[in-house]
């Protein structure tokens, strides 16, 4: 035991100092947290949506919106980009107050929680007004049916986000490959990766065919979970086929050496020259075309065999809260986020949702990303399910053994079939 | 001193209550949500102890039969083996039922495949990490030994060794994330210009993530409390016992071995187990700010797992029982440890 | 004239120092490293003008001619407090720091003294029960705390960071190893003086203990200023974030701007270099008294 032997208290200075930053050092802090914290206007909107580009748009519409409505008060809490569901259903699920809330993807992770108030009723309500603005058949289909679980709609859309690929000319042209155009093949697709892949010259410089750790299933039309959410669709010889491929792209360095993508800036590395054909999605477009110093442009998903294509989308839009204390208000708010204005502010992110913007949309896009126009057709919405998060962590956990060479592709699809099935069962 | 009851209730209220509040309570807490299925929207479910079957069982796709025969074998060899007076037939029987479980085992290890592999796999990260342990005690030793010579600016060495220690969190796991970048971090970059080698991916390739990581805590604890702990102990040692082992002509490593080494080991054991204990606890901020707990798994610990299954899919009687089984661990080891150092230092 | 023995053992000496000052650079070179980056720059028109060296992507030459950039952007050290409310972080693990470290000091001193001093039935159970505590790994109370805050509505405010570890078992036991090594005859004096035991926990306790009392202190500064497992899931809103959790969200949008990312964790850690520097020597002293008696 060490003891320090100050037995003779040196200064009565230092005790009493000590004492006194004792009991300060107490009173202070709390004092400071009476004052230095607001109170909280209970009487606000509470709108919660992730920081960034959405926020920033946002931001200039509410001061809008509070001046013609000044006495509806909103408060915007914004949570980072990055995990944006599960913080947003850790605060859902700890009881705070959201009225209104940005959703994407992650939509049927919380519709089918039932923590969204269903908009059916709300939007008859409108349509019997006669106000067209958000009237069902005012938005493109499909960005309505991402907003529909079990049959009811729970949210309105001011745009959809679309993937495209976007390629990096002067690496095709530094490899000696053709710039391949809006009606290439899958094979074609597979062909350039391997081909920029073969090359030493570029591979050295740690350049990468591809922008992405694997094809998205995607592109050749499978999906995890069947449409109606209920079991692991995928499997078959296509699934095998699928990862098979995979695993021989990763061997040959054609595709980014990690497993999670997150980890690694794609757009960051794409635009440093690094990445030759690149997954790209509509909210990235703006980054590009303001910081690319290359030829780039944009190209829709490669077709099949059978001439069927498949484009990943999403959209962005706005949901109400079911406990929100003020649903009306909450509606005017959502109402005001998804209007033609603010589709069109948003429409430097994502597609607007809106039918009669379409036009205006297509013609400001310039010659680089005309492949937007094609994916709309194409598009192949995800289905709604409650363990989204779950369903692809497990996929992911199988399909890194299968590519990782410690499972044939054959047992890791087996097992992740009967595992995904379980999680989607259960009750 | 003989105290009114009041008094004492004053003195101890204030921790007690908070220790009720946030420890006691919510351990009590914990164990009884880990036999419910809840995920905060709903209400919770008792699932008795389906959690903790999930988390730890087994499942057995094919050669399931070769395990049920062994482990019958093995259970007919252990009652026989029970029956059984004669000392050589208790021998050849103890041996079979030796070779039929370990059969069995191998049997499990090959074919059983567990209903949650990323717990296990948590686990088993968990544990891999534990290896920094012993040769980050090894480097405190090596640097007290130094430090305690006297020496020329000793007192800065270890302010200097200290350093790393005690600054920590969000920032150095950044700068260690910087450092390990596989394209343009430091350390690949001078691994290729000194050496002519292509460094590996570090974080962001799964052989090759808990390595780093565990450079990094060897970075970070080498010269922290365990220098400190082992250069009292140093100072601790008598110092006629070396001069007896030089009149005996001992050489230096010698000494080292035979006096330095025994002397500190108490100091060793106790560390040991901290270390351990520590091990269990911690990992989890490296393992979210660095790597998000990939590649594939590569990094999560068990606290990683836990607030996985908490805060990303929302299923909380999972992680309670999760957090249940890594209390039942640490606690394991804390009684053995306080076993192990009643006899001797309590 | 030195004898053969004393050379060797001075040229010992010296091989010792230039090990140790080997050894001293390693430890030392991460954070001249993450110093270097955070003044050099990504945009790549500056990097142009201004040569590789400002750039954080290696160039051709050797890395370590090239530590640091040509002219220091120290414009990155104003822009972390520009792209985020980093002084807000900063107030907000400050004041959270102070609370919980008086606070802790304040309730572990009190319940050290009834556990060292005072007597009561049950008091060794009781203290038996702490220390099995002692060892709990924080996941497992995280759960039930988030319930906990949630449903009292303190969730999301800087109460639910500052209540729990404010009771600490750890403070509980160290200070009270502490106060059993402290001589009773001063007390014994007092109370034949009729001082009761607020007063000589107060006036004798108190005051002999400071040493151990900074050295608690600092440690649980030091600890709660890095903690991020409890404001992750306790804290979502922007202003009351502190600083490990500030500073996560800032690499969410900042992921690959380095040379910004560590302006903020330098930035972030210089509060604890500098009690480091100032309470160096509680330090050692503390660790033995948590630690083994040898």
């Amino acid at each position: 035991m060490i003891s320090f032997h100050q037995a003779s208290l040196k200064s009565f200075l230092v005790v009493t100092s000590f004492r006194l930053a004792f009991a300060l050092g107490f009173i202070a802090p709390s004092l400071l947290l009476l004052t230095g914290c607001p109170q909280r206007d209970n009487s606000a909107l509470v709108l919660l949506c992730p920081s960034g580009k959405v926020t920033d748009t946002i931001t200039p519409a509410l001061k809008q919106f509070q001046s013609e409505n000044p006495t509806l008060k909103v408060r915007l809490i914004s949570c980072p980009p990055k995990d944006y569901y599960t913080k947003a259903l850790s605060l859902f699920a700890a009881r705070q107050r959201v009225d209104v809330v940005w959703l994407g993807q992650g939509f049927g992770m919380f519709a089918s929680r039932g923590t969204l108030l269903p908009l059916n009723k709300l939007m008859e309500e409108e349509a019997g007004n006669g106000k067209k603005a958000t009237a069902r058949n005012a938005f493109i289909d499909s960005a309505l049916s991402l907003y529909t679980y079990s049959d009811q709609l729970y949210g309105l859309p001011y745009g959809l986000d679309l993937e495209v690929l976007a390629i990096n000319e002067d690496l095709f042209h530094q490899a000696d490959i053709p710039i391949p155009d809006d009606l290439w093949t899958y094979e074609d697709f597979l062909n350039i990766a391997r081909s920029i892949a073969g090359q030493t010259a570029l591979s050295k410089h740690r350049i990468f065919a591809l922008g992405m750790s694997e094809i998205p299933p995607g592109f050749i039309g499978l999906s995890l979970v069947s449409q109606d959410g209920n079991h692991f669709s995928f499997t078959g010889a296509k699934a095998l086929n699928w990862l098979q491929t995979n695993i021989d792209l990763r061997a040959s360095g054609a595709l980014l050496p990690t497993a999670t993508e997150g980890q690694f800036d794609r757009l960051e590395e794409f635009l440093s020259n690094r990445i030759a054909i690149m997954r790209i999605f509509t909210w990235e477009i703006r980054d590009l075309k303001e910081r690319a110093k290359f030829q780039w442009r944009l190209l829709p998903q490669p077709k099949n065999t059978d001439n069927s294509q498949y484009a990943w989308a999403s959209s962005s839009g706005f949901s109400i809260v079911k406990n929100s204390p003020d649903p009306e208000k909450a509606w005017k708010l959502l109402k005001c986020l998804i209007a033609p204005e603010m589709q069109v502010r948003f429409s430097e992110t994502s597609v607007p949702a809106l039918k009669s913007l379409w036009e205006q949309y297509a013609d400001n896009l310039d010659e680089r990303e005309r492949a937007i126009i094609h994916i709309l057709p194409t598009i192949v919405p995800e289905p709604r399910i409650r363990t989204a998060e779950k369903v692809a962590s497990e996929w992911r956990y199988w399909q890194d053994k299968a590519m990782e060479g410690q499972m044939t592709p054959e047992q890791a699809l087996e097992i992740a079939s009967r595992r995904i099935d379980q999680i989607l069962q259960k009750p | 001193m003989k105290e009114r009851g009041t008094t004492v209730l004053l003195f101890l209220t204030p921790n007690l209550v908070g220790f009720l509040l946030f420890t006691i309570g919510p351990i009590f807490f914990s164990i009884l949500l880990s036999f419910f299925a809840w995920d905060l929207f709903s209400s919770p479910t008792f699932v008795g102890l389906d959690n903790f079957t999930d988390l730890l069982g087994l499942e057995f796709s094919t050669g399931s039969g070769v395990i049920f025969t062994s482990l019958i074998v093995g259970g007919v060899a252990f009652i026989s083996a029970c029956a059984l007076k004669g000392k050589p037939a208790v021998r050849v029987a103890w041996g079979s039922c030796v070779a039929a479980f370990a059969v069995a085992f191998t049997a499990v290890a090959v074919y059983g495949i567990p209903t949650s592999p990323k717990f296990w796999q948590s686990i088993g990260n968990t544990l891999f990490l534990l290896i920094g342990l012993p040769v980050g005690m090894l480097g405190s030793l090596f640097l007290a030994v130094l430090l305690n010579e006297k020496i020329f600016a000793g007192r800065f060495f270890r302010l200097t060794f200290f350093l790393p220690s005690i600054v920590g969190g969000v920032g150095i796991f950044l700068l260690w994330k910087w450092i390990f970048n596989p394209y343009y971090g430091p350390l690949n970059t001078a691994l290729q210009v000194t050496l002519g080698i292509t460094g590996p991916a570090w974080f962001e390739a799964s052989a090759w993530a808990k390595p780093a990581m565990l450079i990094m805590n060897f970075w970070s604890q080498i010269g922290g409390g365990n220098m400190i702990l082992y250069l009292a102990a140093l100072q601790s040692i008598n110092p006629s016992l070396y001069e007896a082992a030089q009149v005996d002509g001992a050489n230096a490593l010698k000494r080292f071995f035979h006096i330095t080494l025994p002397m500190v080991s108490p100091t060793s054991a106790f560390i040991l187990i901290m270390g351990i204990i520590n091990g269990f606890q911690g990992g989890f901020d490296a393992a979210y700010v660095i790597t998000g707990g990939g590649p594939a798994g590569s990094t999560t610990t068990v606290n990683y797992f836990i607030f996985e299954s908490a805060f990303k899919h929302f299923e909380m009687g999972r992680a309670s029982a999760a957090s249940v089984i890594l209390f039942v661990i640490v606690l394991g080891i804390s009684w053995i440890n306080w076993k192990f150092f009643a006899s001797r230092n309590y | 004239m030195k004898s053969p023995y004393q050379l060797f053992a001075s040229l010992k000496k010296a091989l010792l120092f230039i090990g140790l000052c080997l050894i001293g650079v390693t430890m030392i070179f991460p954070f001249l490293w993450m110093l270097a980056t955070s003044v050099k720059t990504i945009d790549p028109e500056l990097i142009a003008i201004e040569g590789g060296r400002s750039g954080i992507f290696p160039t051709d030459g050797n890395p370590l001619a090239q530590l640091f950039p040509k002219v220091w952007h120290w414009e990155n050290y104003v822009n972390v407090f520009r792209e985020i409310p980093f002084a807000r972080y900063y107030l907000n693990s400050l004041l959270v720091g102070t609370a919980v470290t008086v606070g802790q000091l304040l309730t572990s001193s009190m319940a050290a003294f009834a556990f060292s001093r005072l007597s009561f039935p049950g008091r060794d159970k009781l203290f038996m029960l702490y220390l099995a505590t002692l060892m709990i790994p924080g996941v497992v109370t995280i759960i039930p705390t988030f319930i906990f805050f949630s449903r009292i509505g303190f969730f999301d405010s800087l109460i639910a960071l500052m209540l729990p570890p404010m009771f600490s078992a750890y403070g509980t036991f160290m200070l009270r190893q502490f106060f059993l090594g402290i001589p009773k005859d001063l007390e014994e004096a007092a109370t034949l003086d009729g001082c009761g035991s607020w007063r000589i926990y107060w006036t004798i306790i108190l005051p002999l203990s400071l040493p151990a009392l900074a050295t608690l202190g600092i440690f649980t500064f030091i600890a709660n200023w890095q903690s991020l497992f409890y404001p992750l899931v306790l804290i979502h809103s922007d202003e009351r974030k502190t600083l490990p959790l500030g500073i996560m969200s800032f690499v969410d949008i900042n992921s690959a701007n380095w040379p910004h990312l560590m302006a903020a964790s330098i930035l972030s850690l210089l509060p604890i270099i500098i009690i480091f520097l100032l309470g160096q020597r509680f330090f050692s002293s503390g660790l033995q008294v948590g630690g083994v008696k040898s």
